[in-house]
């Protein structure tokens, strides 16, 4: 523990404040740019961080990935494209309150919450490492299938209109994830003969097709972006103080989702992406008001930005202890380490201690550092977006996305299947089929089907393979969780209906 | 008049003459890796970088085209890369091997890269976990042979050096196990520490990462491994298997000999100099150029084939 | 679209239409490969079938593509393909710069007349605005972008 302490201390070094507050500022940019992830950042900082020491190198990493989580939500709420997977949900909330002017409320919200949870997930890896270690290796991949059951329960929430429509959607985006070699078999399925569709559709790909491209349509019909001045209420509670209260007024919202995000993040492979969805449906699904959602509220913001950023540091519970990553920017990570001949064990804790501990709290200091830096900048970015008349906005957008989807794998064809998808998006929005549950299929769609055949694969000596499905533990509390989310919101409904009379005999008056 | 224009002619000549002799290379070298940063491959090149950098005086430029195993940039190498020598890929075996002979469409071929030199190889090697009951491979192979299909072996891709070299365990050793195929080596490491598979069949790398966690029964490399000492090799044990990921670099086919033959001797200088990082990370060196490389793919081609012919029929089969 | 389409009867049959390209598009692929995609595409085919059936029973009825200038998205859309299709050719800055400025240009003239020296003023903008990124892409990140004819 005194380690901890002396670490602590030298991390207040001016180099290194200098360093976690660049870092997080490339990152924030990173990521409000929609096309370039976190895991993309820190793939192109590599080789400059062999340059430096260990520690700096590390150090630069923790900060540019935690600000490219955040700066996510710039994108999502002032232009309705999320600008990492991790803010899809960001964007259904944060974007409706752009449009009525509460826009600086938003990002100011986005801002405390994403400090917070990055706070969170390090409290987290500090003092819970070896359980959350233990837990993660408890799934497998009868876990892993079941866990993408549930996260495809959430189109039933993220589809308004029709629940119909919405699996559909998420019935495509699965069939585009089979796009390319299959992970099991090894043959090439739905490549048409193309060899370049051997890579599949990328995530981030139909990411931005489906979120960006509808969305750019939408300002060339309407003529205008959809951005309106900010009003003079929203500009009180869009200070910081403001958010801050507003924030912790939902204390049980915040830590509903940083622990969501802690769960998720200890899944080896899953991250940020998958987390920002389920503690937003967790959060309308707790609601008094879950009609409020979709039009503004806060509550769901404040559950997607933080439960993002628990990600950053607690998908790191697994690399440190185990040497798994929990989450694709942690690969990067991990091979720095491994160059530097870090190894992840007990060793890094002790031999290593002072690296380790140092990483750990400059993701920490990365987390508080985001606030200022987020505050301005996101003024800053606001401004320049409202001022910029639409002629100008849409075609820079399209010149960051086509950059930002052929930086991805240097591929040409992926800009084309961007464009592809992207049109396809705007035509079945306009017939009410949601963008979300798609990019969710697509998303789940190859977890789902890796952890299928891999447990009946397991199970070939039983008389029915498929029972593995069901066998262990883990997997029979996930099922639970399944069904409840399934039969939540008919479950709700019904409550509700008997809630109502209940009350009006008890003479209490129905909240408002 | 006349005597300006041979003038000027000449000078053309001897300007064009010159360019064409111009001292290779002048302009940065792109280096595309196939596979996604962070992984091997592309560890390798970021410690080859420099040290190349140093000896041919140009910038490497690292780019990474994954896709499909390695299969869509190799891929388009073949279809578009310039034969002038500013254009390498990573490439590996049996990847290049397995895929054109098991998948449609894959869009290259085996032989049609200018090998310049195979760098390393990383040896499938069969692991277990610290607690398992199996401490040698004679205790794994008894139980496997009393237990057909019961064993589960866990390997990074399907058909792919983990897998085919599992394919070839089952033919020497009479035993039939199931390969449970996932998606590269990362997701290997939780499945066999939280006891989701009996074993896996990846290469000599994880156990160094892993530590104690694991226990290594045998290794698929002609001598035994720096890195794990105590581990016998399949050859020893009475297994002729020796694979694993060969790791090497090419150009396309047609660039000049004498630029091929000063990237190999740039390359081999390199892999010396970062053996020392290398080899405790669990690579083994080799250093295969030229027609040593030609052969290598051969060889390699050969040990496979009758795994790879076993696939085929029983693909027609159903 | 004057009258309100029938969105239900219309996803339907693009979900029809979806399974049936990819189920010609399956290549000979064995056991293992094949069955989730088999599963997903009859979930697929299900799904569309029951819209159908909901387009007939209970149609949900929206104007589509009402909103605002169908022409202009049209345009846009024409407009950003030829900007990624011209990219292997003319190399990234040219055809940045050319699909960039044309689409500012055909998206400002529904409001204002676009005179020579506005166009110019924009092209400006546009020679800044993608300098800067390919600078940052292409010299910083060392991203290869597609070099073309002319130049990059």
């Amino acid at each position: 523990m005194e380690l901890f302490w002396k670490v602590a201390a030298e991390m207040m070094d001016p180099f290194v404040f200098l360093l976690i507050l660049g870092g997080v500022t490339a990152g924030l940019f990173v990521g409000a740019m929609p096309g370039l992830t976190a895991a993309m950042a820190l793939a192109v900082l590599l080789p400059f961080t062999f340059k430096l020491p260990p520690l700096y190198g590390l150090v630069a990493l923790g900060a540019v990935y935690m600000g490219a989580i955040y700066g996510g939500s710039f994108a999502a709420i002032l232009v309705n494209t999320p600008g990492t997977p991790s803010s899809i949900a960001t964007a259904f909330e944060g974007y409706p309150m752009a449009k009525d002017g509460r826009a600086l409320e938003a990002i100011s919200l986005a801002t405390v919450s994403s400090a917070i949870g990055g706070l969170a997930g390090v409290f987290f890896l500090l003092l819970l490492s070896p359980p959350l270690a233990r837990l993660s290796i408890q799934f497998g991949s009868a876990e892993y299938f079941w866990v993408a059951m549930l996260g495809l329960t959430l189109i039933a929430s993220l589809s308004p209109g029709s629940t119909l429509k919405g699996f559909l959607g998420g019935a495509i985006g699965m069939l585009l994830a089979a796009v390319g070699v299959a992970p099991i078999g090894g043959e090439n399925r739905f490549t048409f003969g193309m060899p370049v569709l051997q890579g599949g559709v990328e995530m981030i790909v139909a990411l931005i097709g489906f979120f960006v491209i509808p969305e750019l349509f939408n300002m060339a019909a309407h003529g205008r972006a959809a951005l309106a001045e900010v009003t003079i209420e929203s500009r009180k509670r869009g200070t910081f103080l403001g958010a801050i209260r507003t924030v912790f007024s939902m204390p049980g919202n915040l830590l509903r989702s940083c622990v969501i995000g802690e769960i998720v993040a200890i899944i080896p492979g899953a991250g940020g992406s998958i987390a920002n969805l389920v503690a937003y449906n967790e959060a309308k699904r707790a609601s008094r008001h879950p009609e409020r959602f979709g039009k503004g509220a806060v509550e769901g913001l404040v559950a997607s930005e933080s439960s993002n950023n628990v990600t950053v540091a607690g998908s790191m519970v697994p690399l440190l202890t185990l040497g798994i990553p929990g989450a694709p920017p942690d690969a990067v990570i991990l091979g720095v380490m491994l160059m530097h001949g870090l190894r992840p064990g007990l060793d890094l804790f002790t031999v290593s201690g002072d690296l380790t501990y140092g990483f750990i709290i400059s993701m920490g200091l990365a987390a508080l550092y985001m606030m200022p830096v987020g505050i301005l900048g996101g003024r800053l970015i606001y401004r320049v977006i409202v001022k910029t008349p639409h002629y100008l906005l849409v075609p820079s957008i399209g010149l960051v996305t086509i950059l930002g989807t052929y930086a991805l794998r240097n591929s040409l064809s992926d800009v084309i299947i961007m464009l592809l998808l992207g049109t396809t998006g705007f035509v079945l929005k306009e017939l009410e089929v949601e963008s979300a549950p798609i990019v969710l299929g697509l998303i789940l769609g190859g977890i789902a089907e890796m952890g299928y055949v891999q447990t009946l694969l397991r199970g070939t000596a039983l008389e029915h393979p498929w029972l593995m499905l069901f066998q262990n533990r883990l997997s029979q509390i996930i099922i639970v969780l399944t069904v409840l989310s399934l039969a939540s919101p008919y479950l709700s409904a019904w409550f509700r209906k008997f809630r109502k009379p209940l009350e009006e005999q008890l003479g209490k008056e129905t909240p408002e | 008049m006349k005597r300006a224009v041979l003038l000027a002619l000449s000078t053309l000549l001897i300007l064009t003459a010159g360019i064409a002799f111009a001292e290779y290379p002048d302009r940065p070298i792109t280096y595309i890796i196939s596979f996604n940063p962070g992984g091997e491959s592309d560890i390798t090149a970021r410690l080859q970088e420099p040290v190349l950098e140093k000896i041919l005086g140009v910038d490497i430029n690292v780019t990474h085209k994954p896709g499909g195993g390695g299969a869509v940039a190799w891929s388009e190498f073949q279809r578009t890369a310039k034969p002038d020598g500013y254009t390498l890929i990573g490439n590996n075996i049996p990847h290049i091997i397995g895929q054109p002979m098991l998948r449609k469409d894959t869009g290259y071929e085996t032989d049609g890269f200018e090998q310049i030199m195979w760098m390393h190889f990383t040896p499938n090697a069969l692991i277990v976990r610290a607690d398992s009951p199996f401490k040698t491979l004679k205790d794994f192979i008894e139980y496997a042979k009393e237990h057909p299909k019961v064993v589960t072996v866990g390997g990074s891709g399907s058909y792919s050096a983990n897998h085919l070299e599992t394919l070839r365990l089952e033919r020497e050793a009479g035993i039939k196990v199931t390969y449970i195929p996932h998606t590269g080596t990362g997701p290997l490491a939780p499945a066999i520490l939280g006891g989701h598979l009996t074993c896996l069949m990846n290469y000599s790398m994880l156990p160094v990462q892993l530590g104690d966690k694991v226990r290594t029964l045998a290794v698929a490399a002609e001598e035994r491994v720096e890195t794990m000492p105590d581990v016998p090799t399949f050859k020893e044990l009475g297994y002729d298997i020796v694979g694993g990921a060969f790791r090497g670099v090419a150009a396309p086919k047609g660039t000049p000999k004498e630029i091929i033959a000063k990237l190999a001797d740039a390359f081999t200088k390199t892999n010396k100099e970062i053996a020392g990082k290398q080899v405790p990370l669990g690579f083994v060196m080799t250093y295969a150029t030229g027609d040593d490389a030609k052969a290598l793919v051969d060889k390699m081609r050969r040990n496979y084939s009758d795994v790879i012919v076993d696939i085929i029929t029983e693909r027609e089969k159903k | 679209m004057r009258r309100p389409a029938n969105t239900d009867l219309i996803s339907g049959v693009i979900g029809l239409v979806i399974v049936g390209v990819f189920w010609w598009g399956r290549g000979e692929v064995g056991r293992l490969s094949v069955m989730f995609p088999n599963t997903l595409l009859i979930l697929l085919a299900a799904l569309s079938m029951a819209l159908l059936v909901k387009g007939v029973v209970r149609p949900e009825r929206r104007l589509i593509f009402a909103e605002g200038d169908r022409g202009k998205v049209i345009g846009s859309c024409f407009i950003l393909f030829a900007w990624a299709i011209a990219i292997p050719y003319f190399g990234f800055f040219l055809s940045s710069v050319a699909g960039f400025w044309g689409m500012t240009c055909y998206l400002a003239s529904s409001r204002r007349k676009v005179t020579p020296l506005l166009a110019a003023k924009w092209l400006g903008v546009v020679l800044v605005e993608v300098t800067f990124f390919y600078l940052i892409f292409a010299k910083l990140l060392y991203v290869p972008l597609p070099k073309g004819i002319l130049f990059d």
